[in-house]
């Protein structure tokens, strides 16, 4: 009785994984002495898994089972997109409410920007993400509907929760040319809202499709379904081969409000500390031109800047575009995301590429 | 704020998962994740099954079974997809479909299975039939082993109640005692549990 009481127990624990060194041990003594034990234990064992997966199992049956009886979770978007509309005379009122708000937040901005200058300084780190930090906030209705919502949490929160307002700014290109448009992860991934400022100054909101932190790779889908970047179809392709050492490349993107170029070449075929799925580059890039486009001299796009070293300035890195496209493939067919085929970009010299491609890279704001 | 949450949502339905994220989010009993597979398979599932002759609750059914399938190989150690989720699903909800149509005609008209890659499909529902017949077996053991023993080894392993919890629950004196009739009770189970194996199996 007392060996199936202690043979019951370590089945326990064995099932839970906690059985220890000592007890697998005496467990093991006492089978070699008496084996009549060993059913004992893995019919005991095999009971408790049973009883263990019956109750995910029916967990997950339930779940299933209770998604199955709301259809409004998951049916069609259509009903849905027809609350839109009622949203906007709402607008009106918040947009004379949302200007005190305003004033209360620039405030507080200021004040968490102070506060974390210093905590930045305490952190050592080499690897820097581009990522831009934005003074000042263009007001926009659904910037201050949020702020507003937010200045009531904020006013009992301390400083810390201040970061959620804070704008950060990074840069994205277009992958297709009704609204898809790749950038870094770290740009937008602790984002409540996402803007895109576009090249002839439009300001358009945006939402995540997919992500990959891994890869620092994120997309995005402008709310905007009738908006074009540009008249005629992307004019780059993105590269599917990983680009040889040497090949000089070139990066447009946004570290303040005008698009800035930038030159140089891959140095290395590893990223930061090895990382096999990105680049080295010899390249200035400033803080903001995180998720600009780098493509080779034919003009495919051959990576994603992320961030640079942190001592050193001219040392970028930058992720390849092979692991975008995966990103892409992983996507349920109904994103219908075509990807450029074509590339018109080959054979013009620098500056002609530069202005083609220049409208279908975007500036990307977040807070 | 009403008009807030209706914008959020808005967003939040939109967002596409990816099918890691799908499978990842399955094996934890996310609510979300099991929407997305939904949003995204439900329909032309649904559609497929009906037009082969299935009714709506069927097909219901059938859909609802081969998440099931997929919950218990996204939980499996050393399961990794290697195709698509909605190739995966299709073809689960495929052969759970015929295995119904077979079971209710009595004939096997189906054998017209033109997949390259179908035993690794069928064991997958192999051993899915096989562990709900256990499941089955175990939930036929607990009724015949009665109470309080059933609901006891219920709140214990299925609700995750902690000793002191039954112990006051099923007044017992103390959480020692409640652990003693726990051992009883398993002791009880693991007996009538195969016994009934060992019935079948003869």
């Amino acid at each position: 009785m007392l060996e199936e009481r202690k043979i019951n127990e370590w089945a326990e624990k064995y099932v839970s994984g906690r059985l220890t060194e000592g007890e697998r041990i005496a467990m093991n003594t006492l089978f070699e002495q008496s084996p009549q034990y060993r059913p004992q234990f893995e019919q005991m064992v095999e009971l408790l898994e049973t009883l263990e997966g019956l109750s995910g199992r029916n967990e997950i049956r339930d779940l299933v089972k209770e998604v199955g009886r709301h259809p409004g979770e998951w049916s069609s978007y259509d009903k849905a997109q027809e609350l839109t509309p009622k949203v906007l005379p709402l607008r009106r009122y918040f947009k004379i409410a949302g200007a005190a708000a305003m004033l209360v937040l620039g405030s507080s901005l200021t004040t968490f920007l102070l506060i974390n200058k210093k905590a930045d300084k305490a952190e050592h780190r080499n690897y820097t993400e581009l990522v831009r930090k934005v003074n000042t906030i263009q007001a926009s209705q659904f910037k201050i509907m949020d702020s507003l919502k937010k200045v009531k949490l904020e006013e009992s929160k301390d400083i810390a929760e201040a970061s959620k307002i804070a704008l950060y700014g990074g840069t994205g290109f277009a992958l297709t040319n009704d609204g898809y448009i790749a950038t870094n992860y770290h740009v937008v991934k602790d984002a409540n809202d996402i803007y895109v400022q576009t090249a002839d100054g439009k300001d358009l909101r945006a939402y995540i499709v997919a992500r990959e932190p891994n890869a620092d790779i994120a997309i995005l889908k402008l709310e905007d379904k009738d908006y074009r970047f540009g008249k005629v179809p992307l004019p780059y392709n993105i590269a599917r081969a990983a680009s040889g050492l040497g090949q000089r490349v070139f990066t447009i993107g946004y570290p303040k409000d005008e698009i800035v170029y930038n030159e140089g070449y891959i140095s290395c075929e590893r990223g930061y500390e090895g990382d096999s799925l990105s680049y080295q580059l010899e390249m200035t890039a400033n803080p903001g031109q995180s998720g600009s486009p780098v493509l080779d001299k034919y003009g495919a796009v051959v990576a994603l800047v992320t961030g640079k070293q942190s001592n050193t300035t001219g040392t970028t890195y930058a992720v390849h575009s092979g692991a975008l496209l995966e990103l892409v493939h992983s996507l349920p067919s109904s994103a219908n995301i075509r990807l450029p085929m074509n590339n018109r970009l080959n054979k013009l010299d620098r500056t002609e590429q530069v202005k083609k491609m220049r409208t279908y890279v975007v500036s990307i704001k977040v807070k | 704020m009403g008009y807030f949450s209706g914008i959020t949502a808005l967003i939040l339905t939109k967002v596409f998962l990816t099918d890691v994220e799908l499978l990842e989010g399955l094996a934890e009993g996310n609510r979300s994740a099991v929407a997305a597979i939904y949003r995204s398979y439900h329909s032309i599932l649904i559609k497929w099954i009906v037009g082969r002759g299935g009714s709506e609750a069927d097909a219901q059914d059938v859909f609802q079974e081969a998440l099931i399938v997929l919950y218990e190989k996204s939980k499996s150690a050393e399961f990794c997809l290697t195709c698509k989720l909605g190739t995966y699903l299709f073809a689960i909800c495929k052969r759970l479909w015929y295995k119904k149509v077979e079971r209710s005609t009595l004939f096997s008209a189906f054998d017209a299975d033109n997949d390259e890659d179908t035993d690794h499909y069928d064991e997958d529902i192999g051993h899915h039939i096989e562990k709900e017949t256990q499941y089955e077996k175990l939930e036929n053991a607990l009724t015949e082993l009665g109470e309080p023993c059933s609901s006891l080894l219920k709140a214990f392993y299925v609700d995750k109640l902690s000793m002191q919890e039954i112990a006051a629950v099923f007044n017992y004196t103390n959480a020692e005692n409640a652990k003693t009739q726990k051992y009883k009770c398993l002791t009880r189970l693991k007996k009538i549990f195969f016994l009934a194996e060992v019935k079948t199996k003869s």
